[in-house]
């Protein structure tokens, strides 16, 4: 039997329940503080929750003097260690040998934190340096944490610069200071000019000169009386002697920097790495040196001009103290994208010179351009060993240009039909021209045929533009399309092109920002300075997936010739038996 | 007595020796299914990675083995083509007979090629299926491949064995010794790690003459006809010219040795 309890019957327990739930929330403050919480640790002392960092800019790369005391703006980059919330801050700086116009600044520290702040310093002229430092005061985590930044000691303005060889002015495209040329086996006296720009004197310090990230050499400065400037020798450099495989028998390019060894002479900004808060050493100068083995080739005189018999010259000049003889000069020009338009639309020419100690032979290469738009003209030399090919780019401009009026990137299958259109435009009256589509692959690169020899664009793809010709002139676009047939399987670049009075226009994509600039935010000019230009493009790119094939079919054949095998003999035992 | 004569005779002699014999067989069927078997296996692979392969990619196993693949072929039906006759024989019969030197060595040299285009033809019907999937010019190349670069290199090869076959007094010693200096001239062809490597690093103006090594120039080449390079004609040139020499070389020796004893 079961027996109901009447639903008022529960209401005094419920009520109960709520009332005990409840009596946290009813208590007093003081109450609540004597709940068992986790305590936040209290933290006296170094190591704290916070470090601090503090650099002033702008840093010192390249060029001289290094730093001037007025309107410096001070970055602050903390890393919040212990605690991952904000931490309302205040920083005191106090200075040494210098006034400053203000001492403190608050911050909401984070993790990350990188803050500035313009900081006017002004000069105690007799104070032989000066330094600062900055405190984290008022960190509100249980209010007893104290935070401390590292000392940033201030030197007078000591400029450091090479004086042999001096950095030469310019860079090439990718970036490269314009080089020095020295023979592998000549020995390169490194020469560093130290001043004191300021009105008292410095302390002793050291300066070096870096190759490949390494000291090779460092020399003691003395302190330098106020105004004074001296050369000092830091040491003679010897690629050959050098350890390690750098390549040294055929010549290589490199760059070297001006160093001041930590713990010498504090410079007054340092580099920071924002990453993790390090300080990187700061690269004060640079030079850069291309070493060889005595004979250097180098495109002298690049005359290119659309349609007109042109030139290339190639100096090739001996440094060295022998003749070299049978030096394999190569020269070739090539538009941009790669894509043959048949006959004379790429150059390369092969000489061979001889040359006598300190002669320059040239070398003069007879070129009729015919292909419109960018071109990379690439000089290499031999000599036991291929040199690293020096690249030109040189444009030569045409008057027709165009752009694509359907996808640009196309994904077929093989046997798959497509129309591509494009539009033609001109700013001069080219009469009747003929319309035309180059393909080549995408990895088309040194290569002088753009398929494998004897197979040609139309053997894997058919194509067809129209119109096949029309006249061209300002207000007088052409709007054209073409039509493919894919028929093997790979990567293709399709370039539409106009023919007029036998110069070839070709439809290229134009970069998304002006060839080869340089990104200033990944350091100093060097060799390992990455580039952010683009180079032009194709019109379209075509991809050809590969069809359905099974692996089982592969070996068929082969069972084939087997069974033919078998049944001859068969037969011929048969037949003698 | 013509230069030639009795070449139908001896050639037809030896073609039917081509399919009587398991030489034909064997070989074949070693090359074409050492090829055949990865490619099957790899095949979904290869056509399944997404973004397209090209269509003479799967060619490449191709251009790295074909060299040593006919040097085999040239050992098996040419090293020894000679001294077989001499070890069973029917050599002197043969030279008593109203044939022609010239076309004793002119058979064995056509029935050698016969077995090329045999080996070439099964492994072009092999390669059917890819071409099915990437597009038929690959049997495009794949006929250039054969008939510019393998085809000099077959000749050199050929003429190469038959020169050792009319030296040697044995057939064991003749496959044996041009297996050896086939052999060596291929490993000469390896970059890394092989003495082509050792060979650059200590001597790189012997080096370029590698270039010039019939197995380089075979090798080469079909790398070239793959990639759209620059084609060497003139190594390729000079080791059809070496092999038509070594015919010749082996027809004088053959002569001089043989027919005035």
């Amino acid at each position: 039997m079961i027996r109901m309890v009447p639903a008022h019957a529960r209401i005094p327990w419920m009520a109960a329940i709520v009332v005990l739930l409840l009596l946290p929330a009813l208590a007093p403050a003081d109450a609540q503080s004597a709940r068992p919480v986790k305590p936040v640790e209290p933290v006296s002392g170094p190591p704290s929750p916070i470090e601090g960092w503090f650099s002033i800019s702008p840093d010192p790369i390249r060029s001289a003097p290094l730093w001037a005391f007025a309107d410096t703006e001070v970055k602050i980059w903390m890393h919040v260690v212990a605690y991952d919330r904000d931490l309302d801050d205040t920083i005191t700086i106090t200075a040494h040998g210098v006034t400053l116009n203000r001492t403190s600044v608050g911050i909401v520290a984070h993790r990350g934190l990188v803050q500035s702040f313009p900081l006017t310093m002004t000069a105690d002229p007799a104070a032989p340096s000066a330094s600062l430092h900055a405190k984290f005061t008022n960190a509100l985590v249980d209010g007893n944490v104290h935070a401390w930044s590292r000392n940033v000691d201030v030197q007078r303005p000591v400029s450091v610069a090479f004086e042999s060889p001096v950095p030469l002015a310019g860079a090439d495209r990718y970036g490269r200071p314009t080089m020095h040329h020295v023979g592998v086996t000549d020995p390169l006296p490194f020469k560093v000019n130290v001043t004191n720009h300021g009105s008292t004197p410095s302390k002793a310090f050291s300066v070096g000169v870096r190759f490949q990230d390494q000291p090779f050499a460092t020399a003691a400065v003395p302190a330098l009386a106020s105004g004074e400037s001296r050369i000092v020798h830091v040491g003679d450099f010897l690629l050959s002697d050098q350890p390690g495989d750098f390549g040294w028998g055929y010549g290589m390019s490199t760059a070297f920097s001006l160093m001041i060894p930590e713990g010498t002479l504090q410079l007054a900004a340092w580099k920071f790495d924002f990453e993790d808060g390090r300080i990187i050493d700061p690269v004060a100068e640079m030079v850069g040196v291309e070493f060889h083995t005595g004979v250097l080739a180098q495109p002298e005189d690049i005359h290119l001009v659309l349609g007109q018999p042109s030139w290339i010259t190639v100096s090739v000049v001996n440094y060295g103290s022998e003749t070299v003889r049978n030096i394999r000069i190569d020269v070739s020009e090539a538009p941009i994208p790669r894509t043959y338009y048949g006959p004379g639309s790429f150059l390369k020419e092969t000489r061979w010179v001889t040359v006598q100690p300190g002669e320059t032979v040239r070398v003069n290469i007879s070129h009729t351009p015919i292909v419109a738009g960018e071109h990379m003209v690439t000089v290499q030399s031999y000599l036991e060993q291929w040199t690293s090919p020096i690249e030109t780019t040189v444009i030569l401009d045409g008057p027709v240009s165009g752009k694509p009026t359907t996808e640009r990137s196309l994904t077929l299958g093989l046997g798959d039909s497509a129309r591509l259109g494009f539009r033609l435009t001109s700013t001069k009256d080219m009469g009747e021209v003929t319309v035309g589509a180059a393909v080549a692959p995408l990895s088309f690169f040194r290569e002088d045929v753009p398929f494998a020899r004897f197979i040609t664009g139309s053997d894997v793809m058919s194509f067809e533009t129209s119109p096949s010709r029309a006249r061209l002139a300002p207000g007088t676009p052409i709007e054209a399309t073409l039509d493919l047939v894919t028929r093997a399987a790979g990567s293709y670049a399709v370039v539409p092109y106009v023919i007029a009075d036998g110069i070839v226009y070709p439809l290229v994509a134009e970069p998304m920002e002006s060839a080869w600039q340089l990104d200033p935010s990944h350091g100093p000019l060097g060799p390992s300075m990455p580039m952010t230009g683009e180079m032009p493009s194709a019109a379209f790119e075509v991809i050809v997936q590969s069809g359905p094939a099974s692996g089982a079919l592969v070996p068929l054949p082969l069972l084939a010739f087997v069974g033919a095998f078998g049944g001859y003999w068969t037969y011929r035992w048969r037949k003698v038996k | 007595m013509s230069f030639v004569t009795g070449f139908r005779g001896v050639f037809l002699k030896e073609f039917a020796e081509l399919f009587r014999e398991k030489r034909l067989f064997a070989v074949v069927l070693a090359i074409v299914g050492l090829l055949a078997i990865p490619l099957s296996l790899f095949l979904d692979d290869l056509l399944g990675s997404g973004y397209g392969i090209g269509f003479s990619e799967p060619l490449m196993p191709v251009a790295y083995v074909g060299p040593l693949a006919l040097m085999i072929l040239a050992v098996t039906f040419a090293a020894d083509s000679v001294s077989k006759e001499r070890d069973s024989g029917m050599l002197g019969l043969l030279l008593v007979s109203p044939v022609a030197p010239a076309g004793v060595l002119l058979a064995k040299v056509a029935a050698a090629f016969v077995a090329y285009f045999i080996l070439a033809g099964v492994l072009t019907l092999t390669y059917a299926t890819f071409a099915h999937a990437v597009g038929w010019v690959l049997l495009e190349v794949l006929f250039w491949i054969f008939m510019v670069p393998f085809f000099a290199l077959f000749t050199f090869l050929v003429g190469a064995s038959l020169f050792v076959s009319v030296l040697t007094k044995t057939s064991r010693s003749a496959v044996a010794l041009a297996s050896g200096v086939n052999v060596l001239l291929f490993f000469f062809t390896q970059e890394e790690p092989g003495i082509g490597f050792l060979l650059r690093q200590v001597a790189p103006r012997i080096y370029e003459w590698l270039e010039f090594n019939p197995m380089g120039a075979g090798s080469l080449g079909a790398r070239a006809l793959l990639s759209g390079s620059p084609f060497a004609w003139l190594p390729i040139i000079t080791t059809f010219l070496a092999g038509v020499a070594l015919v010749g070389a082996a027809y004088l020796v053959f002569r001089r040795q043989e027919v005035a004893a």
